[in-house]
């Protein structure tokens, strides 16, 4: 009840003094006028004391039950160590996990306004999935809601100079429809990722370039060896661009590049040109003004088109952030 | 000027009073002050510096109830009643007051 009354004092404490206020004004009305004149000068501490009816207890007990605990707590040294080596632990631990969490799942891509970015799934019965890249190259070509497309698949290690390097796959528009910063030289350019005329040209992710290149300045248009391969080295990103998937990626190629690399494998002619291939990644950005489920309405529409004519099951369309929460989230 | 014989009576004595006063039924204030004048023979001049400190303090236990009314020459007056609670506490206090006052004595008479 106490406390109630406490509360309700703190809540309204306002209203409260200016009635008190008003209670000392009747009170001085009544007196005669020589005392109402000696009890002006009183009148602020008055109004302090009767604050401190309402405040100072409170505060008191607090601090009583602060230097019980210290006290506490001094008696029993080995107890405080104990106690505090737990909760310096416990929160260190939290943050480092969220620190970790938040770099791997929470942010977004580092790239140019990243808000504008989306993922693009389609549901497969019960899974998230991917889309082939001829389905991805009908989205490009004939979307109207997103300003550009890119497509990226994660490529199995290579060697680079006996070194196994996270590599991937990507689109001839992915640095440039990322809007990603270079260190050196430049992205990829559309005509470098043409099925007909692939190119060996390979960009470089910075701490690739710094720790196995030594940061050598001069890198653009040298040639490196993948798998033995010669690819002729166009870029290398700015340190800020850790890449677009949770896992380490070193360099990237365009899709049409894979076969120069393993010219026999049937599932690289799969990759590029099979319908039926599941699960390229594919991204976009959205078209200035247009909402998130305009562009999802029209891939919707764009895939079932697709899918109708190669006779596939039409799929759910599913639109998520960039961030790696989102893109792994089922709705 | 001395001028506040109220803070000289021993700890806890005002609030015993003020219950005693308000216990006649409902009175505002200056009222109280003003009883407390009268019944003692100007002895117990309590000031308001120490009066609405007390007020608060009983209002913040629940012993007295505030609620504003008309006054005599037709104010806004805030007058206080006991509550049951009040009304309990002034018993107890009054009963630990004769308690004290009887120790003293004897002490005083040794």
């Amino acid at each position: 009840m106490k406390m109630l009354r406490r509360l309700r004092y703190w809540l309204r404490h306002r209203r409260i003094e200016a009635e008190l206020a008003e209670e000392i004004e009747f009170h001085r009305s009544l007196l005669p006028p020589q005392e109402a004149a000696r009890a002006m000068g009183n009148s602020t501490r008055m109004r302090e004391e009767s604050r401190a009816v309402w405040i100072w207890p409170w505060l008191e007990s607090v601090w009583q039950d602060a230097a019980y605990a210290i006290r506490n707590l001094r008696r029993q040294p080995g107890f405080t160590l104990v106690a505090l080596l737990a909760l310096a632990s416990a929160i260190g631990v939290n943050t480092s996990l969220f620190t970790v969490f938040n770099a791997l799942a929470l942010r977004p891509w580092p790239v140019k306004d990243p808000g504008r970015m989306v993922n693009i799934f389609r549901r497969e019965r019960a899974d998230i999935a991917g889309f082939s890249l001829p389905e991805y190259r009908y989205f490009a070509a004939h979307s109207k809601t997103f300003a550009g497309m890119i497509a990226m698949r994660s490529g199995q290690n290579l060697k680079v100079d006996e070194q196994r390097t996270g590599c991937s796959w990507v689109s001839g528009n992915f640095f440039s429809v990322l809007g990603v910063q270079m260190q050196h030289g430049r992205g990829f350019r559309p005509d470098e990722d043409l099925l007909d005329s692939p190119q060996a040209v390979v960009v470089l992710r910075y701490p690739l370039w710094r720790d196995r290149f030594g940061s050598d300045p001069g890198i653009v248009g040298k040639q490196i060896r993948l798998e033995g391969v010669p690819f002729t080295v166009v870029g290398v990103t700015s340190e800020e661009f850790t890449g677009t998937s949770p896992e380490r990626v070193d360099l990237w190629i365009p899709f049409a590049a894979a076969p120069l690399l393993q010219p026999h494998e049937s599932w690289v002619k799969d990759l590029l040109r099979n319908p039926d291939d599941c699960c390229s990644n594919v991204s976009g950005r959205l078209a200035p003004g247009i909402a998130r489920e305009q562009a999802r309405a029209e891939i919707a529409v764009l895939s079932r088109q697709f899918r109708s004519e190669v006779r596939q099951e039409n799929n759910e369309i599913l639109l998520t952030g960039t961030a790696f929460f989102n893109s792994r989230r089922r709705r | 000027m001395g001028h506040d014989k109220a803070s000289e009576l021993l700890p806890g004595t005002l609030d015993l009073l003020v219950l005693k006063a308000v216990a006649r039924g409902r009175m505002h204030g200056y009222g109280i002050a003003q009883h407390l004048k009268t019944v003692s023979g100007d002895v117990l001049q309590v000031g308001e510096s120490s009066l609405y400190p007390a007020l608060q303090r009983l209002l913040l236990n629940g012993w007295v109830e505030a609620e504003w009314g008309a006054s005599e020459n037709n104010r806004r007056a805030r007058y206080y009643t006991l509550t049951a609670a009040g009304r309990k506490q002034l018993a107890a206090e009054r009963k630990e007051f004769d308690r004290m006052i009887f120790a003293i004595q004897k002490v005083l008479e040794v």
